[in-house]
């Protein structure tokens, strides 16, 4: 294997890696601070591309624009979302995760009736991502994905760790009737989670339509890669997401390109054998007594 | 009105309905002619078997959002137990069940010690697991599935009676069969101790671990019993029409699963899982010219279902009387309700 | 004669002792208080005693057997029964179904029977319906059976718990601040049903902070600050134990 390949295979692994870790960590987000079980994140994902795919197609805007759209939209959906529906049931997993499944269905098939043919995929190709020689040839594109991700990363730590509202988010993931007994807004801080997260998911959305293939299936896939990546990263740790996002992104860029019938199964194979040997995942504790 | 019903002559009141009910199970094929529909009310009791599983683990307190595992299991053993290994359906139709529950032993026995949400997300990799394997490997027939698997070896009875399956008729009886026995097995487990246990168990873990009872073996049996259901329900699915492929058994059926179970009310054990699936299965039929609008109505009654009548539609009596105190605007609708009534 | 031996025990919660090389026993029929500041590691013990935490370090002997490290059900099966600090019940239950539960482990027929509805099993379950009753009677809720448990008054839902934890025959009974939220003459009325639960054959350790109730009621007291035992003895001497009178007043 050349030094070449690896690079390849490295900055292929990365950029999935980061979209899986932007979605990805939106849940966490949402589960682990607003108690909210949203299956329609991937739906969120998938109309964050569609926004940027029309944007940039239709309206011929900035790119920089679509994703901020996508972002936008991403937000508004779960504002709304949570201050009608999931503020009422926070809390009570199946009844959220039941209205999220319905909230999905609606969001996927309003877009497929609303953009035959069906479930089709629309390739776009919104701009061609150079392929730039640097010693070694590498895609662009996904270099750009990489330092999106790792901006909107980082600005996600500094939110966490340096801001009052970041500190008041972590305290609720603790343990919410203190904070809310020490004067946080906890509502406030709910709503402002499901922002931030379908945000998140919405934005990763925008950052992949320029790059791969948009259809109105996208959603429904990530949600289980997400979710799988979850479980291995610890189902309300944020780091531990984050390095099993990366992980199973380059495991998934290097598995294809070795193994010949290489696909999710070995994936999720892999990941449960993972599992039987340490159900917490990597930073999870999320094997508890039954209390 | 309602009160009046439940009066000393409840009983008898009941005991009418069930006749009814079960003679027009009994006379059902007769009535619908056309073998088509005949199918279909016989997708609706496969999906009431799946649902009534469902809702036991949730009597304990356990979400799961892969019990199309369990039926795919059933469904794919039995085909190749027949057509590759040559076993007469009628030993795969337990075998398979039996498969199911090993497997749902197995798996379960790690699982059902997580926390809740770990445990719902466990399952939701197992599905997928399971809906991978079926799908990429040759073997299972990947992703276009394993067509032309054989009906139902005929049965005789006495009296010279010979039943062959090739008729829907024959196979809607079979299955009838099957949910008389789902249902009387899960009505016995549910109102015996086993029952008080699972509704402990779901009510408050530690406090029923401190009165002794052994929460994980509980919770476990509330997991296995429904995959052995499921796996038998998945042998008859897979026989009857014939065909089996990986993306009946996938995600979204778990999914439609947990729908049936919802709309019909997770506290009603068996007859939420009957209207659930009746009215989910039945929908898209109706719905079969505009194939696309399906999915949208679907999330739509399911939406509203969750925010304005949690417990479900069998819920509707209970909440038309006040008897569930509800806080917030979803009660809006139902104070509205309650006020045109006055 | 010893019913209960709790040895060196100690836990750690992460980085903090919450008990500290603890040596406690109980004589079989006693009553024993176990007191304490706030945050002194007393539902922890009771926690650890009843299987719901497993200790760090240390041993606990029940009739002579180690119970280290067993599961709470298990720990519940060999007659070590609790109630809870915050109000713990089946509240979408009845009182009755409540009670009921608790007699889940003392059932002599099979899981299988119980499932076939043997006669057996039908008479066991009338059986333990009419001994729930006899419990509910015993503690005076019996008029409130068929209430949901949520409906009941604060103090009422209190003597539920117990008759939850007395449902399961338990020969050591742990209270976990039974008389909070009381008024005088209800406090007045549980102390009179634990003297009688003595007497029909309990052992029980209480947790209480109302001292009327602690000094009248228990034979012996163990008391606890900071995680360790600072004091176990007559209440008497308790009382006049310097440290003991830091521990809740503090130092001048």
């Amino acid at each position: 294997m050349t030094g070449a390949l690896f690079a390849q295979l490295v900055v292929n692994g990365l950029a999935t890696g980061m979209i899986y870790v932007l979605v990805a960590s939106g849940l966490v987000l949402v589960l682990g601070i607003a108690r909210v079980f949203n299956f329609a994140h991937g739906e969120f994902y998938m109309l964050g591309a569609f926004t940027a795919y029309f944007v940039v197609t239709l309206f011929k805007l900035n790119i920089i624009l679509a994703l901020i759209l996508s972002l936008v939209l991403g937000a508004f959906l779960g504002a709304i979302s949570y201050r009608s529906i999931f503020h009422y049931m926070r809390g009570d997993l199946l009844r959220c995760a039941a209205a999220s499944i319905g909230i999905g269905l609606i969001l996927k098939q309003s877009i497929v009736i609303l953009w035959n043919p069906t479930s089709h995929s629309i390739v776009s190709e919104v701009f061609k991502r150079v392929i730039e020689i640097a010693g070694v040839t590498l895609s662009v594109g996904k270099l750009i994905v990489i330092f999106l991700g790792l901006l909107i990363m980082s600005g996600l730590y500094y939110l966490l760790m340096r801001t009052k509202t970041g500190k008041a988010m972590r305290a609720i993931s603790l343990d919410s009737k203190t904070a809310s007994l020490l004067g946080i807004n906890t509502v406030k801080i709910y709503w402002l989670t499901m922002i931030l997260g379908s945000g998140l998911a919405a934005v990763a959305g925008g950052i992949v339509a320029p790059l791969f293939v948009v259809s109105t299936n996208m959603g429904e896939g990530i949600l289980l890669t997400v979710f799988m990546i979850m479980v291995v990263g610890g189902i309300e740790s944020l780091p531990g997401t984050v390095i099993a996002g990366i992980l199973i992104g380059l495991l998934g860029s290097f598995g294809y390109h070795f193994l010949t019938g290489f696909s999710e199964l070995f994936m999720f194979c892999f990941v449960s054998i993972f599992l039987i040997f340490r159900p917490r995942g990597v930073f999870g504790s999320f094997v508890k007594e039954v209390y | 009105m309602l009160r009046k019903c439940i009066s000393p002559n409840a009983s008898i009141i009941k005991f009418i309905v069930l006749l009814i009910v079960a003679i027009v199970a009994v006379i059902l094929p007769l009535l619908l002619q056309n073998p088509y529909y005949i199918q279909i009310i016989i997708m609706v009791v496969v999906n009431v078997m799946l649902a009534m599983g469902l809702v036991m683990l949730l009597s304990s307190g356990l979400v799961t959002l892969g019990c199309a595992a369990f039926w795919a299991v059933g469904a794919y053993a039995s085909t190749i137990l027949v057509m590759k290994v040559g076993l007469n359906f009628w030993y795969t139709l337990f075998l398979s069940g039996i498969i199911a529950g090993v497997i749902a032993l197995g798996t379960g026995v790690v699982i059902v010690r997580l926390s809740k949400l770990a445990f719902t997300f466990v399952t939701i990799m197992i599905g997928t697991i399971v809906y991978l394997v079926v799908g990429r490997i040759e073997f299972f027939g990947g992703w276009g599935g394993i067509v032309g698997i054989p009906k139902p070896d005929p049965i005789s009875l006495p009296f010279d009676v010979i039943v062959n399956f090739t008729a829907r008729t024959s196979c809607y009886y079979l299955i009838i069969f099957l949910l008389l026995v789902n249902i009387l097995v899960f009505y016995a487990l549910y109102n015996s101790r086993i029952g008080r246990a699972w509704k402990a168990i779901k009510l408050n873990p530690q406090l029923a671990e401190t009165l002794g009872i052994n929460t994980n073996r509980y919770a476990l049996a509330a997991y296995i019993i429904p995959a052995v259901f499921a796996g038998i329900a998945g042998s008859f699915y897979a026989h009857t029409f014939n065909v089996v492929e990986p993306d009946s058994f996938g995600f979204w059926k778990s999914i439609y699963i947990q729908v049936y179970a919802i709309l019909g009310g997770v506290n009603f054990y068996i007859l939420g899982p009957v209207i659930g699936s009746m009215f989910l299965t039945l929908l898209p039929e109706i719905f079969r010219v505009a194939h696309e609008i399906e999915p949208l109505i679907t999330g739509c009654i399911l939406l509203i279902v969750v925010i304005f009548l949690p417990g479900g539609l069998l819920s509707l009596p209970q909440y038309i009387h006040g008897s569930t105190g509800l806080e917030g605007k979803q009660n809006v609708f139902l104070r509205i309700l309650r006020r045109k009534k006055r | 004669m010893v019913l209960l031996e709790i040895k060196h025990l100690n836990k750690y919660f992460g980085g903090l002792l919450a008990i500290n090389d603890v040596d406690i026993d109980v004589q079989g029929l006693e009553i024993l208080g176990l007191i304490g500041p706030n945050g002194a590691g007393k539902t922890t013990l009771f926690n650890i005693v009843s299987g719901i935490s497993k200790p760090s370090s240390g041993e606990i002997l029940f009739k002579g057997k180690s119970i280290t490290g067993l599961k709470a059900y298990e720990i519940a099966q060999l007659g070590i029964g609790r109630t809870f600090q915050a109000t713990t019940l089946f509240e979408d239950s009845t009182v009755l179904e409540n009670v009921l539960t608790g007699f889940h482990m003392r059932y002599k027929t099979g899981t299988w029977e119980a499932f076939l509805h043997t006669r057996s099993a039908r008479n066991e379950d009338k059986t333990c319906r009419f001994k729930s009753m006899e419990i509910l009677d015993f503690m005076g809720l019996l008029p409130l059976k068929d209430e949901m448990a949520r409906n009941l008054p604060h103090g009422y839902q209190r003597i539920l718990g117990i008759c939850l934890a007395l449902a399961t025959n338990p020969t050591l009974l742990l209270l976990d601040e039974p008389a909070t939220g009381m008024h005088p003459e209800e406090v007045s009325n549980l102390i009179t049903l634990i003297k009688r639960l003595r007497d029909s054959g309990i052992t029980m350790i209480i947790v209480e902070h109302q001292m009327q109730a602690v000094m009248g009621l228990c034979d012996r007291l163990a008391v606890l600050n900071f995680g360790r035992k600072i004091a176990q003895g007559m209440p008497g001497e308790i009382r006049r134990d310097k440290e003991v009178i830091e521990a809740y007043l503090g130092t001048e």
